[in-house]
């Protein structure tokens, strides 16, 4: 037992070093009037202990870059910018519209 | 005041008839009302309907969610667009339950529900967004068009292969679509159930599309696939038997096909 103990504690550093730096983003589709999400695994950009992300706002305030957007949503954006991208609110809602687009996404005109 | 049925035009003067009336409605102090002509078209539609014999309820009656945001107003409407909801919807789900669900997604995507009807399958027609609203239900390309929704899963399995976006155009626009759509794809392909339009539901659309030729200038009306077929877009909505509604539809209407 005492012998696997450094196997151990390399196991768990590993696993904690993983889980800093790599998550997991269910990122929004949206397929012939319905709205799916698909796991897009990810380094992250700031070491973080949660594994699972998700878009903390609605698609549609990133599709239109909703100014007017509550302050709690806008912190968790702001958050979740910085881990999946690296980038500021105003550069991250660029990439994120391009990546919604990509998934199905789109404006009435 | 003179009158031009007796007054002698050779030597007198004389008021014309527009002069009569702007004296006699000046004597009686005429108010003048405004008539908001969109808000009572839409009440008008919605009594049209009612009067048919077709359950109808308006946004207020469902208790309709505030929308988040709008894309603006629209009115000269000149095409009908016919959807179903998709492959997760069934007529063995309450109506009320699925236009909550068709709301929700709508309210995500785009901050507003993104059809003007949605038609359920005991025949109850909800008025999704106002008319008077630009609808988002089709991409990129919705002034003008009025949605219609079945709140039915009518695609029969394999449509979404043989009619929806390609996978080599899906990872195009990169993996994540790609991957999306080779699962909605399988989805489609082992389904087992289906819906088949019952009669209620094709009652109901013909009342409201019969209603709706009357109130505009429509001259086209089409299923999604057909709307975006016409703009090179692959699509399995609404599925063989919306497409074969709005067949009828043209056909009984005499509208035109999707350009």
């Amino acid at each position: 037992m005492f012998r696997n103990k450094p196997k151990l504690a390399i196991g768990a550093g590993l696993l904690l070093v993983f889980t800093l730096f790599v998550g997991i983003d269910m990122e929004p589709v949206l397929s012939d009037h319905e709205l799916t999400t698909v796991p897009v695994p990810f380094i992250k950009r700031q070491p973080a202990l949660a594994l699972v992300f998700s878009l903390p706002v609605e698609p549609f305030r990133v599709m239109h870059h909703d100014t007017d957007m509550p302050d709690v949503k806008r912190l968790a954006l702001q958050r979740y910018c910085a881990v999946r991208f690296g980038e500021s609110e105003v550069d991250c809602l660029a990439t994120l519209e391009g990546r919604l687009r990509e998934s199905g996404f789109y404006k009435a005109e | 005041m003179s009158d031009v049925r007796t007054d002698d035009l050779k030597t007198g003067s004389f008021d014309t008839w527009a002069t009569i009336e702007a004296k006699r409605a000046e004597a009686v102090k005429t108010v003048t009302v405004k008539v908001d002509h969109k808000a009572a078209t839409r009440q008008a539609i919605i009594v049209a309907i009612r009067k048919a014999g077709i359950p109808l309820m308006t946004r207020s009656e469902w208790k309709a969610k505030p929308s988040a945001r709008s894309d603006g107003p629209d009115w000269d409407y000149s095409a009908i667009v016919i959807h179903h909801a998709g492959n997760s919807y069934s007529c063995s789900a309450d109506g009320a339950e699925l236009i909550r669900k068709a709301e929700d997604t709508d309210i995500a995507s785009f901050g507003h529900i993104s059809y003007h009807y949605a038609i359920d399958c005991k025949g109850t027609i909800y008025e999704a967004l106002d008319i008077r609203e630009k609808g988002a239900h089709l991409k990129a390309a919705n002034t003008g068009k009025i949605g219609i929704v079945f709140l039915s899963d009518f695609s029969l399995p394999g449509e979404a292969v043989a009619h929806g976006p390609s996978l080599s155009d899906s990872f195009k626009r990169g993996a994540k679509a790609g991957v999306a759509e080779i699962l909605g794809q399988a989805k489609d392909t082992v389904s087992t159930s289906w819906d088949t339009p019952t009669t209620p539901q094709l009652n109901a659309v013909d009342v409201l599309v019969k209603t709706l030729v009357e109130y505009f200038k429509i001259a086209m009306l089409g299923g999604h696939r057909e709307f975006a077929s016409a703009n090179d877009q692959g699509r399995a909505c609404p599925g063989a038997h919306g497409l074969k509604i709005a067949r009828d539809l043209r056909d009984r209407y005499g509208l035109d096909v999707p350009k």
